[in-house]
């Protein structure tokens, strides 16, 4: 957490072991706004308040600060599922970070990136800004990148993903997508994702203290 | 005869002091709006060509007649035929004629064409058969 | 416990693409566009020809008929669809669109298949009632060239006993296929009236004497279904005999319907076990070696 601000860091996070203790799996779920085109990057099945304001520091005229509260407007844009919650936490924390150096710290680099309208602004039709999600889409590669872990990650569909050359260099993730949903069961759908990816996770840890003979597993000390 | 006033011919009655008339630019031209499901009485019925395929019970629910709704019958052979939308322009033109006939509707055309059926079957006969310059009997 | 991390880096948006999503090759959309394409061109809509002529049309069966308008409803579906693309694309109404071009060309088949339709309507229409005018002239016609063809041509007039059958009084070839009414029973009496006078001229065998008229359904039906052959007819008219040798009362006009059809599925019933015993016999060889 070396560049975040000091206003950054006094934000709590979920920690891992908080996601032990609630039997969270160990995901990032990305959120995507259906009116205005931006993300937020979350620990639990729908964007919290918190969220928002980690992720939207900065918030102007042209990223406005979404609301938590409206959860008809915000869909899956992934879900990525990560080996375990000590990877999970510093995976949300690169995507907040990454969301800081577009925002204040390489906001010039950022702003040249973005397809500009007649009036030298962010391009947009009516509120809608796409490339608020195509940002998020090259965060999540970012991440995956920097994680250097086997990841998941689970597309909405196969479009949002790119091409496959933005993806060429990075070996660590295999490529996967939601099942098909009502967005009434939207919350459903991904407590069940949450819940698979928790068994997946305990069934691995199990197996793990077992070859080590740790934790549970530990041999009891010889009787003397 | 004295000619009429112009503001006794004007409709609507009312004018503001410019002599523009108060509602609406034109005198005339509102009859000439389609008639929606929002005007005439209450016998008035237009509909929207859907619906109607049912009745309704006393306690709400709805019984479709499958009689009333709408079938498309899609002819079995539609995948596989040959037919084209278009023909070829550069195809021979057959003509028609009805000699000794009123036209294609004549019942005495009808009944030559049922006794023709009968005598060669799917054949066609020596008076219907096409001649070389393309012209055949309808 | 996890690996050391790589350093973060910035990366340029990454915009969605539709070369990710796969199509299946039958897809029922894809009846929307013409050869799996977005769009076609101006010149590929250049020659396709020209509407059906109403002559042309009227050598088409209805079956035929009602295919076309449905190849015709599809194809201008997808005109349709390219016309409005095209019409985006352009910003404005063009007057030459040549997809609304080639649709109008198609809506004239399209008319013309109906007009053709309409046609054979009141064709069909007229033609009942001249009928019913000449209905005698017409049968007579008929058994004139029937009775006077020779014992060589009994093919030939069989066939067009057949059609003769099926035109006029609308009885199928396949017997069970009928539905049995008041005109196949005229047609039925008329068709055995027809074989009788044509057959029955032959000579027969002593103590038989020849029997010229019809007195029921059951008769009737007896000579309609035997064969078109002076013996079949023979054997016919030796069944009638011994149907009347029973001296049952001939079956009276009002029982006529019942009578036939218990007639029809009897023959019907026939047919079948003859089918089953003959499948019986070809199969036994099989099992007994």
């Amino acid at each position: 957490m070396k560049n975040l601000s000091s206003k950054l860091q006094n934000i709590p996070l979920k920690s891992a072991q908080w996601l032990r203790r609630y039997k969270c799996g160990p995901n990032v779920f990305a959120f995507r706004n259906l009116e205005t085109g931006q993300v937020v990057f979350s620990q639990t099945l729908y964007p919290k308040e918190l969220d928002i304001q980690n992720q939207f520091q900065f918030a102007n005229w042209q990223n406005r600060l979404p609301k938590a509260e409206r959860k008809d407007i915000w869909r899956p844009l992934a879900v990525v599922t990560l080996p375990n919650p000590e990877a999970a936490v510093s995976f949300y924390e690169n995507l907040v970070q990454l969301r800081f150096m577009r925002d204040r710290s390489m906001k010039k680099q950022a702003n040249d990136w973005r397809k500009k309208s007649t009036d030298e602004n962010i391009w947009y039709y009516g509120q809608f800004r796409p490339t608020y999600t195509q940002e998020a889409v090259a965060d999540l590669a970012s991440a995956v990148e920097a994680s250097n872990l086997e990841c998941e990650i689970k597309w909405e569909n196969e479009w949002r993903r790119g091409e496959d050359k933005y993806w060429e260099g990075i070996t660590n993730v295999n490529h996967a997508y939601l099942p098909k949903y009502n967005p009434r069961e939207q919350t459903v759908m991904l407590k069940k994702i949450a819940k698979e990816a928790y068994t997946a996770f305990r069934r691995q840890e199990k197996e793990l203290f077992k070859s080590l003979k740790i934790g549970p597993y530990a041999e009891p000390a010889a009787q003397s | 005869m004295k000619p009429t006033q112009i503001n006794f011919l004007l409709r609507p009655w009312q004018t503001y002091r410019n002599g523009e008339i108060f509602y609406g630019m034109l005198k005339t031209g509102n009859k000439r709006w389609s008639l929606t499901t929002k005007q005439g009485n209450k016998t008035f019925y237009k509909g929207t060509g859907s619906s109607g395929v049912g009745r309704w019970t006393t306690r709400g629910r709805y019984i479709v007649n499958w009689e009333k709704v709408r079938t498309y019958v899609v002819p079995s052979g539609i995948d596989t035929t040959q037919l084209k939308p278009l023909v070829c322009a550069t195809a021979p033109k057959v003509k028609h004629t009805f000699r000794g006939y009123q036209g294609p509707m004549d019942g005495k055309l009808y009944v030559q064409k049922v006794k023709d059926f009968i005598k060669y079957g799917v054949e066609e006969s020596p008076e219907s058969a096409r001649n070389e310059n393309f012209i055949e009997r309808g | 416990m996890n690996p050391p991390q790589k350093e973060l880096k910035l990366r340029p948006p990454i915009p969605p693409s539709v070369s990710n999503i796969k199509t299946k090759d039958d897809h029922p959309l894809w009846q929307f566009f013409h050869d799996k394409k977005y769009m076609r061109t101006a010149d590929e809509l250049k020659d396709v020809g020209e509407p059906w002529s109403v002559p042309q049309l009227r050598r088409k069966s209805f079956e035929e008929l009602h295919t076309l308008w449905y190849v015709c409803l599809k194809e201008r579906n997808r005109l349709l669809r390219e016309s409005r693309i095209y019409q985006t694309w352009n910003d404005q109404d063009l007057p030459d669109d040549p997809f609304v071009t080639v649709s109008e060309t198609i809506k004239t088949t399209m008319w013309r298949v109906r007009h053709v339709l309409s046609e054979r309507s009141h064709a069909w229409a007229n033609g009942i009632k001249e009928v019913e005018n000449n209905y005698t002239e017409i049968i007579n016609e008929f058994e004139e060239d029937y009775l006077t063809a020779d014992a060589a041509a009994d093919r030939e007039m069989e066939a067009r006993l057949e059609r003769f059958q099926f035109a006029l009084f609308g009885i199928n070839p396949m017997l069970e296929d009928n539905v049995p009414d008041r005109n196949i029973i005229k047609g039925l009496k008329e068709v055995a009236r027809l074989k009788l006078t044509r057959f029955g001229a032959s000579e027969y065998e002593q103590g038989t004497e020849p029997i010229n008229n019809i007195r029921d359904i059951n008769e009737a039906f007896i000579v309609f279904t035997a064969e078109h052959t002076p013996e079949g007819v023979e054997d016919a008219i030796k069944t009638i005999q011994e149907y009347r040798e029973q001296g049952t009362d001939p079956i009276s006009e009002s029982d006529e319907l019942t009578a036939l059809a218990k007639l029809m599925f009897n023959f019907e019933q026939e047919k079948i076990s003859v089918g089953s015993t003959s499948t019986k016999a070809e199969a036994e060889p099989t099992t007994t070696v």
